[in-house]
């Protein structure tokens, strides 16, 4: 097997037709057009190019009931069409994969630098209590390895499982290694005309729709909650360097902002989610060896409350609002808030 | 006390509405056709448009062409959001004081926006519609949309081993427009500057929604050469590729004739990257032939010959 020098977007298209993609459905956007650009020289995908979010995430959620895996990938302003529909293949327990490539939000924003700005959106952006699986690599190596997980972890769950990438990684070109050495889920749900024929939006139990029964309703949500958390367990990837020299600190970062964290490994103890939701548990075990947590997130503070939620103790922040990231605006960032601290 | 006026001063020392400077490719259609709308329409407008080409190379930072009051939407509601516009200026009693003009790419219009657009002729809004169609996502990188032509070549509808190039027709967005029972509704194409000034002019005296449609050559999607943009636009309408009519009150009842003996296809064809894959091979000839039967069928639909 030979390396490859792939771009991000290219490495997730290879690793989705290793995990066995046969239908995808997208609409143009910038930074996430690559995908589908790729995608319609493969004889064997049936792709569409649908007449916008809505009815790509749609017409994925009726191809994966008919028995393909499917895929869509879009970019935030996409991704916000996409929520009435994800809470449907969440209701319906529909595996497929959406890939989300962010962009500086809100609204059209700066198309389109990166952002990391669609995290909440991904377990908050549909109405009603729903729970999804989210990875976000930070190479292209790892896109493409994630991309099968993705794959599989839409199997296991039998939910839409969203991998997040930014306008960075997915442009990046990196070399890989295009193994095919993964365990790949089969199809969990049995393709239409063999298995339930019945599939609703509304509350049901089994696949038939109970919309006045409330202890129904209950029941079905802590299935679909207890039934998340399970198949992200078996996962559970994240990343954690010790730091070489005594360290009280630990810098917590993600995405294309935590390549750049990698500068202060002989600083600081560096923690990096890559299964984003549901947050991983070991944090706490981790953090627990640190007096002082630092996150840094290209947003206001969307992650951060996640980790004050799950570790119950102060955090501090510092964001690094979308489209660039500059090492010396870092560096200073860090240094500043260090004072602070010393100071109080 | 000071009144506040919606739209820009009638008198313009700055030149057209649509400023220059701005960041369009050479030999731009679409930039040439909305500098020839806003022109027609004069100052008492306001615009909206959708997110695309147009929106980008308008409004550089820190710069914006629009001499006009100008509302960059989303991809998929400009209509809607014209629909705001205007209602609003009804219920405050302004409606006279500016006209409200609607726009969008093809993609904007007959894709992703035709929900808003529907429902926006359906209410009846005293809207001008312009959808500038350049016939692809360009702005996005040159994938397919519903007014892209039959066997037209784009990012997401190559050309190769199992495929001519896009599948499908092009969309009949007029007919659709129509459809809802409008006042007006037209076509047009940046060869015939006067025609589009003339049916903008006339579309802003109709009250209720209008439809405009204007054929914009675009050189880097289309692959053509930026100098040619013209000749491209007028091959469309002269070979009935793009034929150019109005309907008022659901009748046709102005075209522009095409010229006997009638211009084949393969001069518009040839002329442009987009198409070039049509004449690699003896078996490209039957493609062309359904091109040809395509613009026999609206040169015989619309009375062109």
């Amino acid at each position: 097997m030979k390396k490859q020098l792939v771009q991000g977007n290219q490495a997730i298209v290879m690793a989705a037709e290793v995990a066995g993609l046969k239908f995808y459905a997208g609409y143009p956007i910038t930074p996430a057009s690559e995908i589908i650009h790729e995608l319609v020289n493969k004889k064997h995908i049936k792709v569409l190019q649908m007449e916008d979010e809505i009815a790509s995430v749609s017409a994925c959620i009726g191809a994966s009931l008919a028995g393909l895996k499917a895929m869509t990938a879009t970019s935030g302003p996409g991704f916000s069409l996409m929520q009435e529909s994800i809470g449907l293949a969440h209701m319906m327990e529909i595996p497929l994969v959406i890939v989300n490539v962010q962009r500086v939000g809100p609204s059209t924003g700066m198309p389109t630098l990166p952002a990391q700005g669609d995290v909440i959106q991904c377990i908050h952006g549909s109405h009603g209590d729903y729970f999804p699986i989210v990875f976000y690599p930070n190479s292209v190596s790892e896109l493409y390895a994630y991309t099968v997980m993705a794959f599989n972890a839409a199997e296991e769950s039998m939910s839409p499982v969203i991998l997040l990438s930014d306008g960075y990684i997915s442009h990046l070109y990196e070399t890989i290694m295009p193994h095919r050495d993964f365990d790949i889920k089969n199809r969990s749900r049995p393709p239409l005309g063999k298995g339930d024929r019945h599939f609703t939006g509304l509350s049901h139990e089994g696949s038939v729709p109970r919309t006045s029964d409330v202890d129904n309703y209950r029941r079905l949500i802590t299935h679909l909650y207890e039934k998340q958390q399970l198949v992200a367990q078996r996962y559970n990837c994240y990343e954690y360097l010790e730091c070489g020299k005594d360290t009280d600190t630990l810098l917590i970062s993600y995405g294309a902002l935590s390549r750049v964290a990698y500068y202060f490994k002989n600083d600081f103890a560096l923690y990096r989610p890559i299964q984003m939701f549901p947050v991983v548990e070991e944090i706490k075990i981790i953090a627990s060896r640190y007096k002082r947590i630092l996150v840094m997130e290209m947003n206001t503070g969307q992650y951060v409350r996640e980790i004050e939620c799950i570790l119950h103790r102060e955090i501090e922040f510092i964001p690094i609002l979308g489209g660039r990231i500059d090492l010396h605006e870092i560096k200073q960032k860090i240094r500043q808030k260090t004072i602070e601290r010393n100071e109080e | 006390m000071a009144t506040t006026t919606l739209t820009a001063p009638t008198e313009h020392a700055c030149g057209p509405l649509l400023a220059a400077g701005h960041t369009a490719c050479t030999g731009c259609g679409e930039a040439l056709a909305a500098k020839l709308v806003l022109g027609a329409a004069g100052s008492n407008i306001i615009v909206t448009s959708a997110t695309g080409c147009l929106e980008v190379f308008t409004t550089r930072f820190p710069q914006s062409s629009w001499e006009v009051p100008f509302i960059h939407s989303l991809f998929e509601n400009s209509a809607a959001v014209a629909s705001g516009i205007e209602a609003a200026l009804k219920a405050l009693g302004r409606q006279n004081e500016a006209k409200v003009i609607a726009q969008g790419g093809d993609g904007g219009t007959a894709d992703i926006g035709l929900q808003a657009l529907s429902g926006m002729l359906e209410r009846g809004h005293d809207i001008l519609y312009v959808c500038y169609d350049n016939e692809a996502y360009m702005n996005t990188g040159v994938q397919r949309s519903g007014l892209t032509p039959f066997d037209c070549m784009t990012t997401t509808s190559p050309y190769g081993e199992y495929s001519w190039g896009n599948k499908h027709n092009k969309k009949d967005m007029p007919g659709i427009a129509a459809a809802h029972g409008i006042p007006y509704v037209a076509t047009a194409s940046v060869a015939f500057p006067k025609d589009i000034e003339n049916k903008v002019k006339k579309a802003l005296t109709i009250t209720g929604p209008k439809y405009l449609q204007i054929h914009s050559p675009c050189p880097l999607g289309w692959r053509s050469n930026p100098q040619l943009t013209i000749k491209v636009a007028k091959l469309a309408v002269e070979t009935g590729l793009y034929p150019i009519f109005e309907i008022e009150n659901g009748k046709v009842t102005k075209v522009r004739k095409v010229k006997t003996p009638k211009t084949p296809v393969e001069e518009y064809l040839k002329i442009q990257g987009r198409f070039a894959h049509l004449f690699k091979s003896a078996e490209a000839k039957e493609e062309i032939q359904k091109i040809q039967e395509i613009a026999d069928r609206n040169i015989e639909k619309y009375g062109l010959a």
